[in-house]
């Protein structure tokens, strides 16, 4: 056996062979090291991962705080890592900045630090992971200044002590979550991820498969202020995100009068939602806070504010009239109804509206300040100021401007209108013609020709609506209103859709870290596609180099292979020869060359040089992969062989034993090539 | 000539062809790979706006000043400084903006003798503020509103800040631009200035795209050792069959260099035609997996790309592989004798 090994297939093939499957085994690894490294981001892989539902990546979540203290008050919750990311480039280097809770942030990693750190104690210092730091060359107390991810801000951070992990924050940067907030634009109270750790059976129950999960979103007013009395309609949305059918018991509370307005059980079927809506008139006014909570393993509130207020009349009047001349009032109510019946009072004078809600007044007023009331019995009364002048003490010419400026209300939902009322009043003694502007933000929204005869005024009603959250200016003249415009939800829908992701192997929804690719849209699937091909076509550049191998070797000693033909041995018998030879050689070549390939992967691991996005790319160094590799080199030395030996097994023995080629096309000779006959 | 005329494109070394263009086509794939990520993160970079430039001195903002008269530039800019401080006891940053051009669309001056504190840590009453190099006392009665600047540092007048920080007497910790425009930033840089654009994540995708890069080299160098190993067994196989061709032209005056001329010649054409084939082959299949990947997924957004400089490089590293590979047989058969040649 040991003469036939070495008869066809010199020992030294090995080395060439090792060589082949030694480049294979390490690109195989560092390949699946590449695949894997999504998962790596993700930390310590035991941690269950918590993201909003709907959202995309890692980065456009956001949970609640107060998550976090709901979870912990379960028992089987262990842990707790609340986590914002964001993004850097520190001396050309990609860098991920983790947002933390530093104590439950090392407790879950099992992070340690390095002598002589200190744990932040300000939101303005950090920690570095040891490779990171290393690539960086930086040190404890150095600074960093930082830009926002997505939109300008500003910060910097120092650097209190260096951390070392077996996970991948061993590539990151670790800031207090209000810098990372600055840096990402998360809003107060809000994180992108929790990670959880804790008794993973009960975790399961609570987040896993076959159990209703409810939330609730959408706490909606029919108007952000209300009048006593009126009753106004109220709604909320529930939904079923879990598997099976299950019942909710959600209640509404008026913390601010301490009344339970609503409390009901809904029974939903998986998948299904429900609009909850009802009716309730409110008896104090003010400002009432309003909490919407939803009862269960993971309790969840919505708060929203209502004003409430008294009816009340308000006077539309010219805010300058002059004497001994009659002038117009018109009374409405805090809807800009009319309001028939109201008593009108100035000077002394008493009128009433009528059913347009208006009235003439003809008292005959000395030119003084007086205040004219609308009173009207279940309403506030109205006041407004008017001045009666001399008409000669009015300007010869037009003088028309804007007296007053009313948004009703001054409180608006998303998408309910407010009406600008714009008074205008001509103060001059002569006709004239202008042109009123009436801003929103600054940027101009309406325009209007007025033509006011002396002293007339007139009222310009316009109409807006918002379909976004935030307080806009409104101006004209010389008045500027700020209208604010509420959400019809206190807390984004998405944020209560909880959907509990499992970082490890399990039925589960797997998060699988896909923080680096996701953030450039690039789906897993993509990436595993790409990587398969690069490995095949490693896989087949392998084989063929294994398989030229091999046949050198044939060649060289087909001398041999035509002595051996010639004595009798059949091309079966041949080709079982050489595949035999090539076993032997394959077998010690393939533990070699995987072996060598492992520790070329280590060499790159351990140079710490393969990184991307910032996190050292880690081969796969595993045993399973280690027998695998084996396995593939075998096969790839078994293929090259059968290959080597068919080609050899067809040859003629005379041919082999002169070294001719077996073509039999033409050639040139030398002779012929020289010339010489 | 004589070369061109002893070359013979046999069996073997139309096999070995193929095989060199496999490698090749690794090579290009795995280009395609990065040019692909980088392409398709450059993408999504674009649907960032970038929105203005921190230029600061130095390795960071605290210890950077920058002379704000010294500064060539004709765009607006914010000047910020910043000081640490200590605040009735507790170390706080104090930041003051002059901002006349109004870069950062906020009020960021509070009245005389007065500050504004961060909304994440909301200070309230009188704020006796101390340095080494000053002190000043301030009223601290509302939160500034910003999301420029971190929630834990409190805004103080300009003039305030000068009392507790001389040193910020025109000249400012750092300038905020409302450009991007490199052109404008540029000399900015030539004056000693970081000029860090905002928004990071374009810094961070640019960044990782070039490791990634960095990374294929890692690649490229396995699959040039294979294709040397190649030639190398090519060439070696050739040199024993062409030996007596080799013994004869020896003994017709023939030297080492020009035999090895003839062999040479066979490598490169060898490695050239492989090359040439592997870069097509490269091209076809990464089109073909970018195709094949958006019929099978969904969100499929990533694309392979093969680009010039790509193509240079496999065909390159192929082409000076190959003729590596080829050396020790051409030398080893230059060494030989006419005798053990014809033997």
């Amino acid at each position: 056996m040991t003469m036939g090994a070495a008869l066809l297939v010199r020992r030294r093939t090995i080395i060439a062979v090792s060589l082949s499957l030694i480049i294979f085994s390490a690109t195989i690894s560092v390949l699946l090291g590449i695949g894997a490294a999504p998962n790596s981001l993700i930390g310590n892989s035991d941690a269950y991962v918590i993201t909003s539902k709907g959202s995309e990546s890692l980065l456009n979540s956001r949970l609640e705080m107060k998550l976090s203290d709901q979870l912990l008050a379960n028992g089987f919750v262990d842990n707790v890592s609340p986590e914002i990311f964001a993004f850097a480039d520190i001396e050309g280097r990609a860098v991920l900045i983790r947002g933390v809770e530093f104590a439950p942030f090392i407790k879950l990693e099992g992070a340690t630090l390095i002598a002589g750190g200190s744990m932040p104690d300000e939101p303005s210092e950090g920690l570095m992971g040891s490779r990171l730091a290393e690539r960086l060359n930086a040190k404890i107390g150095d600074r960093y200044p930082l830009v926002g991810s997505f939109a300008p801000s500003i910060a910097e951070v120092t650097i209190t002590g260096i951390i070392e992990s077996s996970t991948s924050v061993e590539d990151e940067m670790m800031v207090s979550l209000p810098l990372a907030r600055c840096l990402s634009g998360i809003p107060d109270g809000y994180v992108s991820i929790m990670r959880v750790t804790g008794n993973v059976s009960e975790i399961d129950k609570m987040f896993g498969s076959n159990a209703a999960r409810f939330s609730i979103y959408d706490l909606s007013f029919a108007n952000g202020t209300v009048s006593i009395g009126p009753s106004t309609t109220i709604g909320l949305s529930l939904k079923n995100w879990g598997d099976v059918s299950g019942t909710a018991h959600v209640t509404i509370r008026d913390t601010t009068s301490n009344i339970t307005m609503f409390d009901n059980y809904s029974a939903l079927s998986n998948g299904a939602s429900e609009k909850l809506s009802f009716k309730y008139h409110f008896d104090v006014e003010g400002k009432h806070t309003i909490v919407a909570f939803l009862d269960g393993p993971l309790p969840q509130t919505i708060t929203a504010n209502i004003t409430v207020r008294d009816l009340y009349l308000a006077a539309i009047v010219q805010r300058q009239v002059v004497e001994h001349h009659n002038f117009s009032v018109k009374v409405i109510d805090g809807d800009l109804k009319s309001v028939p019946n109201a008593n009108v009072s100035i000077g002394g004078y008493y009128y009433s509206t009528n059913v347009s809600g208006q009235c003439e007044v003809d008292a005959p007023l000395q030119p003084d300040n007086y205040t004219l009331i609308a009173n009207l019995s279940g309403y506030e009364d109205g006041l407004v100021s008017v001045t009666v002048v001399n008409s000669s003490d009015l300007p010869q010419t037009a003088l028309i401007q804007v007296y007053n400026l009313v948004l009703t209300p001054s409180t608006v939902k998303l998408r309910e209108n407010c009406t600008i009322s714009v008074f205008v009043q001509n103060f001059g003694n002569s006709t004239g013609l202008s042109t009123i502007r009436t801003y929103a933000q600054g940027a101009l929204f309406k325009s209007q020709s007025v033509v006011l005869q002396p002293l007339e005024s007139k009222v310009l009603y316009y109409s807006v609506s918002f379909s976004s959250a935030g307080d806009r200016e409104i101006s004209s003249g010389s008045f500027t209103r700020t209208l604010v415009v509420e959400s019809t939800y206190q807390v984004n829908p998405e944020v209560v859709q909880l959907l509990l992701r499992y970082g490890g192997a399990s039925s589960l929804d797997q998060s699988s870290g896909e923080l680096l690719f996701q953030t450039a849209k690039i789906s897993e699937s993509n990436i595993i596609i790409v990587l398969i091909s690069l490995a095949v076509l490693s896989g087949l550049l392998v084989t063929l180099g294994t398989s030229i191998s091999f046949m050198k070797e044939i060649h060289d000693n087909q001398k041999v292979i035509g002595i051996l033909r010639s004595l009798g041995a059949s091309s079966k018998q041949l080709t079982g020869l050489i595949f035999k030879e090539m076993t032997i050689v394959s077998l010690p070549a393939s533990v070699i060359g995987v072996a060598g390939g492992f520790l070329l992967a280590m060499l790159i691991q351990s140079i710490n040089s393969l990184v991307a996005f910032g996190h050292l790319i880690t081969p796969v160094l595993d045993p399973t992969f280690f027998i695998a590799a084996v396995a593939g080199s075998i096969t790839i030395c078994t293929a090259s062989g059968l290959m080597a030996g068919l080609s050899v097994s067809r040859r003629r023995a005379i041919r082999m034993i002169k070294g001719l080629q077996e073509t039999s096309e033409k050639q040139v000779t030398l002779k012929e090539l020289i010339g010489e006959d | 000539m004589i070369a061109m005329d002893l070359f013979r494109f046999n069996s073997r070394l139309k096999a070995l062809t193929i095989a060199i263009g496999i490698c090749v086509a690794f090579t290009v794939g795995s280009f395609a790979f990065t040019n692909g990520l980088s392409t398709t993160v450059n993408n999504i970079g674009d649907k960032f706006v970038g929105e203005g430039a921190m230029v600061y001195s130095g390795q960071n903002l605290t210890a950077s000043v920058v002379d704000v008269g010294e500064l060539h530039t004709t765009i607006n800019f914010a000047s910020v400084g910043i000081c640490s401080a200590n605040v009735n006891g507790s170390i706080r940053t104090l930041f003051a903006v002059d901002d006349p051009t109004g870069v950062l669309r906020d009020d960021l001056s509070p009245p005389a003798g007065q500050m504004y504190s961060g909304k994440f840590d909301p200070v309230r009453g009188q704020m006796n503020i101390t340095t080494n190099l000053g002190s000043v006392s301030l009223t601290a009665d509302a939160k500034y509103s910003s999301n420029v600047f971190p929630s834990y540092w409190h805004l103080i007048r300009w003039d305030d800040l000068v009392k507790i920080r001389p040193e910020m007497t025109g000249h400012a910790s750092f300038l905020l631009f409302d450009s991007t425009d490199e052109e404008i930033l540029l000399p900015l840089s030539s004056q000693g200035l970081t000029v860090q654009e905002m928004t990071g994540i374009l810094a961070f995708f640019d960044a990782g795209s070039n490791e990634v890069a960095n990374d294929l080299w890692l690649i490229v160098l396995p699959s040039s050792c294979i294709v040397a190993l190649l030639v190398y067994s090519a060439i070696s196989m050739e040199t024993i069959d062409r030996a007596r061709d080799i013994a004869i032209l020896k003994s017709m005056g023939a030297n080492n260099k020009q035999i090895g001329g003839i062999f040479l010649f066979q490598a490169v054409v060898l490695a050239v035609i492989g090359a040439f084939l592997g870069v097509m082959i490269g091209i076809i299949i990464s089109y073909a997996i970018s195709t094949s990947s958006s019929l099978f997924i969904s969100n499929s957004l990533f694309y392979l790309k093969v680009t010039e400089s790509s193509m240079i490089i496999a065909f390159a590293s192929s082409v000076v592989a190959g003729i590596l590979g080829s050396l020790p047989p051409i030398i080893r058969a230059g060494r030989k004798s006419v005798k053990e040649a014809l033997r």
